[in-house]
């Protein structure tokens, strides 16, 4: 199992407090391979696309426009 | 897009860096497309470019008017009435990949990409402030006081909105994507040089009335670089290429020495190459 993590200080909370994710491009439950891009977020008019840690069977913990943090478990992918 | 190396409109940026087409020089060419969908595909491409040799790279363009709009704007419940709406008044809407609102370009804008292998240490503030500490000294060179902040009212708003005299030039936006196994960042600014700001916000108005969108732009939160310049400005007839020249000076740090406008370090430090995905491990 390989946590899907937004990235530990990608940006200053100080200045923008939360981002969201703005998509997954994989169903929650489904196989996803290792290094796709599985979701994006959506910071301060950036656009962040996340990837697989490793292949596997996604499971989604925050939904589509769910509020992140730096730091925030967004999924986990255990594999197969 | 073919691009034949006399007009190629990328260079590499930083320190030492002398693997871009342009390299010998500080010439930056401006490269225009026939339609803004050509332009929007060259700066998607960009991040593909970037390399060990060529961590960073700079490209400035130009285009016939359109609507470029971020994906969310591309969600409104009305989103297709309004590209017919505004594709017949003679403004294509595109979608782009990085966030924010609904950005007008034009012939009298300037489409200035940056984009980078990103660093551990690199961070979405960063990567902004990499491209206003090229863009606000370009500026400032013209005696154009430039302030880095949200302008509101203005089209697609964000903290890293460039004004001068209290009126919008500047949005910038960014992208970041894996690519060649790295992580990548573009970051991507317009800038208005001479466009009349009343189309401007009429546009944008037309495009989220249209839509189904809440959004809406002031003309009196836009300005243009050609009405804040001096009257006698020398640079009257070729104010973008004199403007081009000018960020391609200030992208490779040549006016670090100049007491007269520099307040950023210049250049940038070299990132190393980050391989973020090793499929082995």
């Amino acid at each position: 199992m390989a946590n899907i993590v937004v990235p530990i200080g990608l940006w200053d909370t100080g200045k923008t407090p939360e981002g969201i994710v703005a998509n997954w491009f994989y169903a929650d439950g489904g196989d996803v391979p290792a290094g796709a891009t599985v979701a994006e977020l959506m910071v301060e008019k950036s656009t962040f696309e996340i990837a697989a840690p490793n292949g596997g069977r996604l499971h989604i913990a925050v939904a589509k426009d769910g509020v992140v943090k730096p730091g925030t478990v967004i999924g986990r992918v255990d594999r197969a | 897009v073919s691009i034949a190396p006399d007009i190629v409109s990328t260079m590499a940026t930083g320190d030492g860096v002398t693997a871009g087409r342009d390299a010998a020089t500080s010439k930056l060419s401006l490269q225009d497309f026939e339609t803004a969908d050509l332009g929007l595909l060259r700066q998607q491409h960009l991040a593909g470019e970037v390399s060990c040799h060529q961590p960073r790279l700079l490209l400035l363009w130009r285009a016939p008017r359109a609507l470029i709009v971020g994906p969310s704007d591309s969600r409104l419940p009305d989103f297709n009435i309004a590209v017919t709406r505004l594709f017949a008044k003679g403004w294509p809407v595109l979608i782009r990949r990085s966030g924010g609102g609904a950005c007008p370009i034009s012939t009298g804008t300037l489409q200035i990409a940056l984009a980078r292998i990103a660093s551990p240490e690199t961070t979405i503030d960063a990567a902004y402030i990499e491209l206003t500490d090229i863009i606000r000294p370009v500026l400032e060179s013209y005696g154009l006081k430039a302030e880095i902040r949200e302008q509101p009212g203005a089209f697609c708003p964000g903290r890293y909105d460039i004004s001068v005299n209290g009126r919008k030039v500047a949005g910038l936006s960014q992208h970041w994507r894996q690519c060649n196994g790295r992580i990548t960042v573009t970051t991507a600014a317009t800038l208005i040089l001479e466009e009349d700001t009343e189309k401007v916000a009429h546009v944008v108005n037309l495009f989220y009335l249209a839509a189904g969108g809440t959004r809406r732009c002031s003309t009196s939160a836009i300005g243009a670089l050609r009405q804040d310049l001096p009257v006698d400005a020398a640079f009257d007839a070729s104010l973008m290429e004199d403007l081009c020249s000018r960020i391609a000076k200030a992208a490779r740090g040549e006016w670090r020495d100049d007491p007269r406008r520099i307040s950023a370090p210049y250049p940038l430090p070299r990132v190393p190459c980050h391989k973020t995905i090793d499929p082995d491990h």
